[in-house]
């Protein structure tokens, strides 16, 4: 078995552990280079290191890949015909998730501890880790329905931001918590630490043990509530309701019901709960500091980043791929759709971008409310100043052309991150090494910038290859989408028309705000080239759907 | 209309059912002018591919054995025709030669043959007139 | 409709080291049926993924109503009816809604038929797909394929682990869709009884390589299964031109052979072995003997 398992993560552990090394040396390189000798920054992120690492571990791939929805409980069901006892069929794929979390830990972090020439408490922080890994693997396997499962994740998430909390408090440092990691001594565990990891261990092992041998058994783990009868009932009653009572007036409708029955609802579910994270957030800041003005900041925050957390949430839900035994693939059903790409793409960017909208809204309809309900307008009436006298001095033919330009940046991103999802699944090796190698060039940029540019011809170099290709390459994916019947003449067309105005927006700003003589011709050729990259964005979704459909 | 088809013996299954629906119709059980099963009924009865139906019922018809109405199906032939006869013929002379073909296995000459088959023919025409006269007496 | 419905020109198709398929031509005429047989593996689920456009054929040509299915996916999809052989179908979608969903489709939808069909099926609407048994999934599928009459049904291993009831409405519906002017059928199995009976025209795949094609009447009159007794006892045979294969049954030879079997006849005769019976060869034999373990390396006719 564990052979098996090796089998089937090895390569996946061996570039985990080296891609987070690599990580370790280019940070402390970065942090060498800003700004070396304060020893509270670089505690500060040694804190976020250690904070990285261990996030990072916890989300292995190894168990991440049997969280997939369609399969609920226990994901080493073929073992269960095979000669081997219950006890041994969990206890050993869960000693090797968490060991394997563990040395994907260990192994960075020692690194870390080298470089920067300090002691981190690497006992207790694998202990922790292995604990927490060991709750969250217990909270996957053990339940038998979809729900049970992410109601024992989130058990598990709350417990431990709890105890982490209550560690914290106990440490009774004045320092906040980021900041505090950093210091040497903060993670040193006393013995009943050990004892109550091992504890919280234990017993995760034992529910798993015990729900895998009910699932072996074909018995299930439920909890026969009063309330599951009406849940499903509830369940059923929503499922009537969401279905078409006629046929569907047009392709596209059809697709979008489609679309929005396997995935919009997920991000709509999201846009619904998550102003609960700038409300809960307000509603503690408040509590604990009756005077706290920032209110409006939260809530402006929440707004500036939830459409890019919808986006991606939605690209990534929008895919559609399947994978069996390992290999992702698109799913006959959807490929054989009498549709092109571009529509296809079109309708999934469609629904991505009206349920982020939807989400949006909402979100602002509870940031007023919560402003209303807890009399917050005056903190409010500040940024009410300041707004009118901005938007006084942007020309109204600007604002007008605001939307198109917003509508055609949305889309394009979203259609960039469709096509990287589909592509990082077909070749996700070469994506990787690609990233990789981007990545190599950033601590080159720092060093050059110590030296005096002393390699300025490279990077004017880099400036023109770079637009040359974004011109040479962008205007290839856009006739190769369009040649080849992806992306049809009445989308591209539109998609021209949002290009046109953005493009004419762009230029218009650049002209009167930004001083051109300043900058030297390659910063010029990359801007201009820049401007094609949304229309090529736009075409890259449908190229990277037809690798898919067309293998 | 009862129809059953090998894949044991590789007779193409068109010419199986060209056979068999000569036997029905010489042995009479398929009479002149009855309507055979449309294309697609038999098909899915047999489970086979319509086009052989087709090409089974093109070759009836161009025996003579089987009109097609125009949009209306296909018939039986009115005419009695000698094909019908040359088949009824064709019926008895294999019954024949596997009563010949047994009888030598079991050892009988042909002469004890003759004798039997004289036997049963006497005991026939007793059983009809017997019948008749039975009808007659219940009117 | 005088043109064919397929057209293939010199298909070839590589995954890593195996050739899945190599060089494979062939055309589908209109209004037939057209049984695609092959061991598993040999090619038969590419081919098909090709004319869907699943695949991109990355030599040799598809053309599928005289289009080429991944230039124009519309146009060639909308008049297919397709039943793959996983039965995909989203898990989550209930029949009802699977139904007005490829309804929306297909502008040729027969909803009566539709319903006929489910109704004949016993397929409770509210289902989703999820809770449908093997069987049930693959009516309701077949139900999305011939609803819409499609010009070209296409159907990759129907009867693969369905009991005999389904099996019987997959056939009838292959029935159903060919009964009607001009329609076509191509259903892939390796159950060669039923293409026998359900054949007008066969492809017979091996490891990628069309091995014979033509109609499935001409296949069996050209094929003939001689029983042969030699007078001596016989532990081999020496292959003989038009001899495809050669099996040994107690005391006598179990021989393939195809058309010209009078040649076979007089060389058999020659090595002092006299023909005890003979008939066509049913698509099995000659399956096994074309493809299978015993045959005998002869040339292609």
């Amino acid at each position: 078995m564990i052979w098996e398992l090796w089998r089937t993560s090895c390569v996946e552990w061996l570039f985990r552990i080296g891609a987070q090394c690599g990580l370790v040396v280019w940070l402390h390189w970065f942090a060498k280079n800003l700004g070396s000798g304060k020893t509270h920054e670089q505690h500060v992120i040694q804190g976020l290191m250690i904070m990285m690492l261990a996030m990072t571990c916890l989300f292995s791939m190894t168990w991440l890949n049997h969280l997939d929805n369609s399969r609920k409980g226990f994901s080493f069901r073929l073992g269960f015909t095979r000669p081997v006892s219950t006890v041994k069929l969990v206890v050993v794929p869960m000693m090797f998730v968490t060991a394997s979390a563990v040395i994907c830990f260990l192994v960075p972090a020692a690194l870390l501890g080298w470089l920067w020439g300090s002691s981190i408490h690497l006992l207790s922080l694998s202990t922790g880790i292995a604990c927490l890994v060991t709750c969250f693997v217990a909270s996957a396997w053990a339940p038998t329905t979809i729900l049970g499962r992410w109601v024992g994740m989130a058990i598990v998430a709350m417990g431990f931001l709890a105890g982490m909390s209550v560690f914290h408090v106990q440490r009774s440092d004045s320092e906040p918590f980021f900041l505090a990691i950093g210091q040497p001594g903060y993670f040193e565990f006393a013995w009943y630490h050990y004892v109550a990891c091992s504890i919280a261990a234990i017993l995760a092992v034992f529910v798993t043990i015990s729900g895998v041998e009910r699932q072996r058994h074909g018995e299930a783990w439920r909890l026969d509530m009063p309330w599951t009868a009406v849940l499903t009932k509830l369940g059923k009653r929503f499922d009537t309701l969401v279905s078409p009572r006629q046929q569907f007036a047009s392709k596209f409708r059809a697709q979008c019901w489609y679309e929005m029955r396997r995935f919009g609802y997920i991000v709509l579910l999201l846009g619904v709960l998550a102003p609960f994270f700038p409300l809960f957030f307000s509603i503690l800041a408040t509590w604990v500091e009756p005077n706290w003005q920032g209110t409006p900041v939260a809530w402006i925050l929440a707004l500036a980043i939830c459409p890019f957390v919808y986006q991606l949430v939605g690209a990534e839900g929008s895919l559609g791929l399947r994978r069996k035994q390992g290999a992702t693939y698109l799913s006959p059903f959807d490929a054989t759709r009498a549709a092109q790409n571009g529509q296809l793409i079109a309708t999934k960017l469609f629904i991505i971008a009206a349920c982020a909208a939807a989400g949006w809204l909402w979100m602002g309809v509870t940031a007023g409310l919560y402003s209303t309900l807890a009399g917050k307008w005056a903190d409010w009436g500040r940024i009410g100043e300041v707004l009118p006298n901005v938007m006084e001095n942007v020309p109204g033919r600007w604002r007008v052309a605001a939307i198109p330009t917003a509508i055609l940046v949305y889309a394009s991103s979203s259609s960039a991150s469709l096509a990287l999802g589909l592509w990082l699944a077909l070749y996700p090796r070469r994506i990787m090494c690609g990233f990789v190698v981007l990545a190599l060039h950033v601590p080159l940029v720092f060093w050059d910038a110590r030296q005096d540019w002393a390699l300025q011809g490279l990077w004017t170099a880099y400036g023109y290859l770079l637009a040359a290709a974004i011109l040479g390459g962008g205007l290839y994916i856009i006739w190769k989408a369009v040649s080849s019947g992806y992306l049809g003449s009445r989308l591209f067309g539109g998609a021209c028309c949002l290009w046109l105005v953005y493009v004419s927006t762009t230029v218009a700003v650049y002209v009167e705000f930004v001083p051109l003589n300043l900058f030297p011709p390659v910063v010029i050729f990359l801007g201009m080239s820049s401007l094609l990259v949304p229309l090529a964005a736009l075409a890259l979704a449908p190229l990277a759907l037809a690798a898919h459909r067309h293998a | 209309m009862h129809i059953e088809i090998s894949l044991q013996d590789g007779v193409p299954i068109y010419r199986q059912i060209v056979s068999q629906v000569k036997y029905l119709i010489a042995s009479g059980q398929l009479e002149a002018g009855k309507e055979l099963p449309p294309i697609r009924t038999l098909a899915e009865q047999l489970l086979i591919t319509p086009n052989t139906v087709v090409k089974a019922y093109d070759e009836l018809q161009a025996e003579g054995l089987v009109h097609k109405r125009r949009g209306a199906g296909t018939y039986v032939a009115e005419s009695k025709s000698p094909l019908a006869r040359r088949e009824q013929r064709n019926i008895l002379t294999r019954r024949a030669d596997a009563l010949l073909a047994e009888a030598r296995q079991l050892n009988f000459t042909f002469d004890e043959v003759l004798d039997l088959l004289k036997k049963r023919q006497a005991a026939l025409n007793k059983a009809i007139s017997q019948e008749r006269n039975h009808v007659g007496k219940c009117g | 409709m005088s043109e064919n419905v397929v057209e293939v020109r010199g298909l070839s198709r590589q995954f890593g080291k195996t050739m899945a398929l190599d060089e494979v031509s062939l055309d589908v005429r209109p209004g037939l049926v057209h049984g695609l047989v092959g061991a598993n593996g040999a090619g038969k689920s590419t081919l098909m993924k090709h004319l869907l456009g699943l695949l991109k054929p990355k030599q040799g040509s598809v053309r599928v109503f005289g289009l080429d299915p991944v230039k124009h996916p519309v146009s060639v999809l909308e008049r297919i009816g397709y039943l793959s052989e996983e039965r995909d179908l989203p898990e989550w979608m209930r029949v009802d809604e699977l139904m007005r969903y490829t309804r929306a489709y297909h502008s040729s939808w027969d909803q009566p038929y539709a319903e006929h069909l489910l109704d004949t099926f016993g397929l409770d609407i509210a289902k989703k797909v999820k809770q449908l048994s093997k069987g049930m999934r693959a009516q309701a599928g077949l139900i999305a394929a011939v609803a819409h009459r499609p010009e070209l049904l296409l159907l990759d291993e129907p009867s693969t682990g369905l009991d005999a009831v389904v099996r019987r409405d997959i056939l009838n519906a292959i029935i159903r869709t060919v009964a009607e002017d001009g329609r076509t059928a191509i259903f892939s199995s390796h159950l060669l009884d039923e293409v026998e009976q359900m054949s007008d025209h066969v492809f017979m795949i091996d490891q990628g390589k069309l091995v014979l094609q033509g109609s499935l009447d001409d296949i069996k009159e050209g094929h003939q299964l001689l029983s042969v007794r030699f007078f001596t006892e016989r532990d081999e045979l020496p292959s003989l031109e038009g001899m495809l294969s050669a099996q040994q049954c107690g005391n006598h030879w179990r021989i393939v052979c195809n058309g010209a079997n009078g040649q076979v006849r007089e060389s058999l005769r020659r090595l002092g072995g006299e023909v005890t019976h003979a008939r066509n060869a049913t698509l099995q034999e000659i399956f096994v003997a074309r493809v299978g373990r015993n045959r005998l390396a002869v040339s292609e006719e």
